[in-house]
């Protein structure tokens, strides 16, 4: 689990935009970390600072992990919401804001809107001082380049729409923009480095 | 402007700085508190777990440090009371340090 958590986090910390939100993973190594403390009364001194430092490690990529996601929300909130309301009552919703992850994209949205309404928009005459939404959507850089591993042989990959597609071998790393790759990532087929 | 601001929260914690309070503005501060309370709602679903620590991934469970300031007594949390004055060393466990060496109380004597 620790290792899924680690690609997680890389992917997270890589990709320009947030990818499906893997709370159950993060809740459930916090959960197993917290276990392990509870017997620490019962373990030698030295397993207990072994222990420890393993802890401490999830922690930091929990905490690494859920940071990148929150920072990527603060930029991107009201694409996120957007997205997020266009996806809600389809079977196949892939959400990606958790439940406390949508309260606070909700709120921060909220805020910075009350925010530069009483600031500066309610000091301009009409027609200006609306915020309409076209214009107030900061909407994240998709085409920004990653570089990413091959996890299993693909076929027929359009990695660039000006070439042909190519095909992708197991063990090869390349660099494409991140949106004509990012169905192979949702699929797992690729993982980011 | 307004990332200025919620850096801030990030540096120094909920409760800022009199040198930083007495240079925001109202609307800031206002700002500044709502942001505060939003990321505080969030935390609480994180099971204790602060987003604000464990900026730093850990090498070992202690690091040495060395007190750039007479900062005074520390309490850790096995109990244990540190004197922490100017240029004093110390052997401490990095998840009391980090805080501290973040906002320039100590600093840590590399490996």
């Amino acid at each position: 689990k620790q290792w899924y958590q680690r690609r997680v986090r890389v992917n997270e910390r890589v990709s320009p935009y947030l990818q499906e939100s893997q709370q159950e993973v993060v809740d459930c190594l916090l959960e197993q970390c917290q276990s392990v403390e509870e017997n620490f009364s019962r373990a030698s001194p030295f397993a207990v600072g072994v222990h420890q430092l393993e802890i401490q490690r999830i922690r930091y990529m929990a905490t690494d992990y859920l940071r990148t996601r929150l920072h990527k929300i603060e930029k991107h909130a009201e694409y996120a919401l957007e997205e997020q309301k266009d996806q809600d009552g389809g079977e196949d919703a892939v959400l990606k804001l958790s439940p406390a992850e949508f309260i606070y994209a909700r709120e921060f949205h909220r805020n910075f809107q009350n925010h530069l309404k009483d600031t500066a928009l309610k000091h301009m005459p009409n027609p200006f001082n609306e915020l309409k939404k076209s214009e107030s959507v900061t909407a994240p850089n998709l085409n920004s380049f990653v570089f990413f591993k091959v996890k299993e042989d693909i076929n027929d990959v359009l990695v660039d729409p000006r070439e042909i597609p190519k095909d992708l071998t197991q063990g090869e790393i390349h660099i494409s923009k991140f949106l004509p790759i990012a169905t192979l990532l949702d699929q797992g087929k690729i993982h980011l480095v | 402007g307004l990332v200025r601001i919620m850096r801030f929260r990030w540096d120094h914690g909920a409760v800022l700085p009199e040198e930083i309070q007495v240079n925001l503005q109202e609307h800031e501060k206002h700002w500044f508190s709502k942001y505060n309370k939003n990321l505080a709602n969030y935390m609480t679903s994180l099971h204790g777990l602060d987003l604000t620590q464990n900026t730093v991934p850990p090498k070992s469970l202690k690091i040495q440090v060395r007190c750039l300031q007479e900062y005074g007594e520390l309490e850790t949390e096995s109990g244990e009371i540190v004197m922490l004055t100017m240029n004093s060393e110390h052997y401490l466990p990095l998840s009391e340090c980090e805080p501290l060496i973040r906002q320039g109380v100590l600093q840590h004597m590399g490996s």
